[in-house]
């Protein structure tokens, strides 16, 4: 217990020193975890428009897949990607391993199913008298996509909110494929844990206060987008 | 701009296996206004789907002028109106222009047109206003203006007057009248009364269970319903079958348990068969026991009164007259005639208000 306490003490001391390793780590873990994130939006939310309003034959399978793909263990994907683009591997030629874009590569495939899955289930929370409205307007499929989504915007961007906040807290994919090195591939999750394994508690309490401060702050702007009670 | 036909051909829509629409052929004129009526779930809504092209029928077509109506160049010459069509996020002004917006029409003159249209229909005032805050009837006006922001040349409107207020249906009735007389654009409008199918269009369609029941003059078919469904529908709550007693020059008389009922016809019914007698409450007049002047009417039968109760604007007394009938008064004639349950009472009935169908 007093360690506990003593690392948050110690995480916020860390907060407000400056200290540039911890800042640095801090930045690189909102770019690295923001560009997937980012990514991952560019391909999902489109994906996810598809999956709940185009003409699918099979979409209750693609949603089962989708569904499925949010709670994929990230180390499985870390896995997966580190023997796809080890030296030896069928990737290997493109020498990214162990750098910041292999993580983003990992991330952007653990964020992908939650955006696109939520995007789905916003999309299809849109009342059909909506989406009749809104061809009745004349619009063209893509255009009726762009209309709905915008009306489901709220649940599109809770849906970027929580891919972002996944990604930002996996270590599974982020130790595999960026290897913890320090100024270059080093993340908030990863820092955390190797300060555990060294048994600086404090610091590894106060990395993950620092993650948990962040965490919060994306839930945070994700709750206020949620309308307001109306009982 | 005049109105643009439309055709259907052979379609069948079917959901789950459950034939919900078939239609071997409609074709609506360009210009013309047709009422469709039925009851929920006959299907209505979703011929109008087909017609405005949003709908894939299971067989068959449905066309747009020349064009197939799916295709968008040809959805896009109608314009539809769904029950409680809902406005989109944002301000009035960004509704009206959305349909303009989806055509490609440049910003400075979408502003323009819909100010115009909002302007024209005495809407100017709530331009800036969000959708969200609109009364209900306001939110149905503006998504009438949405619809009429790209100048269609088809109007199809889904119960447009559901759930508002008197004051606001009138303004929506004045509106939708004005848009079609001044371009005389094509009408179809479903509807579940018959006020409005009178008002606003020249040709009633009534649809039963996926199907167009009868077709025909709004005035005809209202007077004369097909068959005894289609009578209670359209308000005529006197059904009462009966049987061809005898033939007269101008029509028959048909005995209805032991009552002998007067009904004008062109052609009369062969002797003997059964056939339904129907006609609309508005129709029976109720005259005192001791009032013994005859008049026109042919039909001055005695009843007694087993209930009333108030309706719209008027009073429904349901009587005994060795069958069950309905009658439709006014408040002044139920206190001059002191009914209530037990009296007895005179209900007469012209014989060109009963409509005769066979059994």
């Amino acid at each position: 217990m007093q360690e506990i306490f003593e690392g948050l003490l110690h995480g916020a001391r860390l907060l407000f020193s400056g200290d540039p390793e911890i800042w640095g780590t801090t930045g690189r873990s909102l770019v690295i975890s923001g560009c997937a994130t980012l990514l991952a939006t560019l391909l999902a939310v489109p994906f996810g428009v598809w999956i709940a309003i185009g003409r699918l034959p099979a979409r209750r399978a693609f949603l089962a897949v989708l569904y499925a793909g949010m709670g994929m263990p990230t180390v499985l994907v870390g896995l997966v990607l580190t023997m796809l683009l080890w030296r030896e591997g069928p990737l290997g030629g493109l020498g990214i391993l162990f750098t910041p874009t292999a993580v983003v590569l990992g991330q952007i495939i653990i964020a992908f199913p939650i955006v696109a899955g939520l995007t789905a289930s916003a999309m299809q929370g849109i009342e059909p008298r909506v989406v009749l409205q809104v061809h009745a307007l004349g619009a063209s499929g893509v255009q009726a996509a762009r209309l709905l989504a915008f009306e489901a915007r709220r649940g599109v961007i809770v849906a970027v909110l929580a891919g972002f906040g996944h990604a930002l807290s996996e270590v599974g994919a982020a130790m595999m494929l960026g290897g913890n090195i320090a100024g270059e591939t080093r993340v908030l999750t990863t820092a955390t844990v190797l300060a555990a394994r060294m048994g600086k508690f404090d610091l590894a309490v106060g990395l993950a206060s620092l993650l948990l401060a962040i965490a919060l702050l994306v839930n945070g702007g994700a709750a206020a987008l949620q309308p307001k009670a109306r009982i | 701009m005049a109105g643009v036909g439309l055709h259907i051909e052979g379609v069948e829509v079917r959901r789950a296996n459950r034939l919900v629409l078939r239609i071997p052929s409609l074709a609506i004129a360009p210009g013309e206004a047709l009422a469709v009526v039925g009851p929920n779930g006959a299907g209505k809504s979703t011929l109008l789907s087909v017609l405005a092209g949003l709908e894939h029928p299971t067989t068959g077509s449905a066309r747009i002028a020349d064009g197939l109506a799916t295709l968008l160049p040809a959805r896009r010459r109608v314009s539809l109106l769904p029950q409680d069509a809902p406005l989109l996020s944002g301000n009035v002004q960004g509704n009206v222009e959305q349909p303009l917006a989806l055509r490609g029409v440049a910003k400075p003159e979408r502003r323009s047109r819909a100010s115009a249209l909002l302007e024209r229909m005495g809407l100017a005032h709530l331009a800036k206003r969000h959708a969200a805050q609109l009364s209900g009837g306001e939110s149905r006006r503006v998504a009438l203006a949405r619809a009429l922001a790209t100048e269609p040349e088809a109007l199809l409107l889904d119960e447009p007057f559901n759930g508002i207020d008197d004051p606001s249906r009138e303004l929506l009735v004045a509106d939708i009248r004005a848009s079609v007389r001044a371009t005389e654009r094509t009408l179809v409008l479903v509807t579940q009364r018959r006020d409005e199918a009178l008002r606003l269009a020249t040709r009633l369609a009534i649809v039963w269970e996926g199907e167009i029941r009868q077709s025909g003059a709004t005035e005809e078919v209202l007077a004369r319903p097909v068959d005894p469904a289609v009578a209670r529908f359209l308000g005529m709550e006197n059904v009462l079958k009966g049987r061809v007693a005898n033939q007269t020059s101008d029509g028959v008389v048909v005995d209805v348990h032991g009552v002998r009922l007067h009904v004008a016809l062109e052609r009369p019914a062969p002797m003997d068969s059964e056939v339904w007698i129907v006609f609309s409450p508005e129709h029976v007049e109720l005259r005192a026991l001791d009032d013994t002047s005859r008049g026109s009417p042919r039909n001055i039968i005695p009843a007694q009164v087993v209930s009333i109760r108030p309706r719209e604007g008027r009073v429904e007394v349901t009587l005994q007259a060795g069958f069950s009938l309905v009658a439709a008064v006014t408040r002044a004639a139920v206190e001059e005639l002191a009914l209530a349950p037990g009296v007895g009472v005179r209900a007469v009935i012209k014989a060109t208000a009963l409509h005769v169908v066979p059994a």
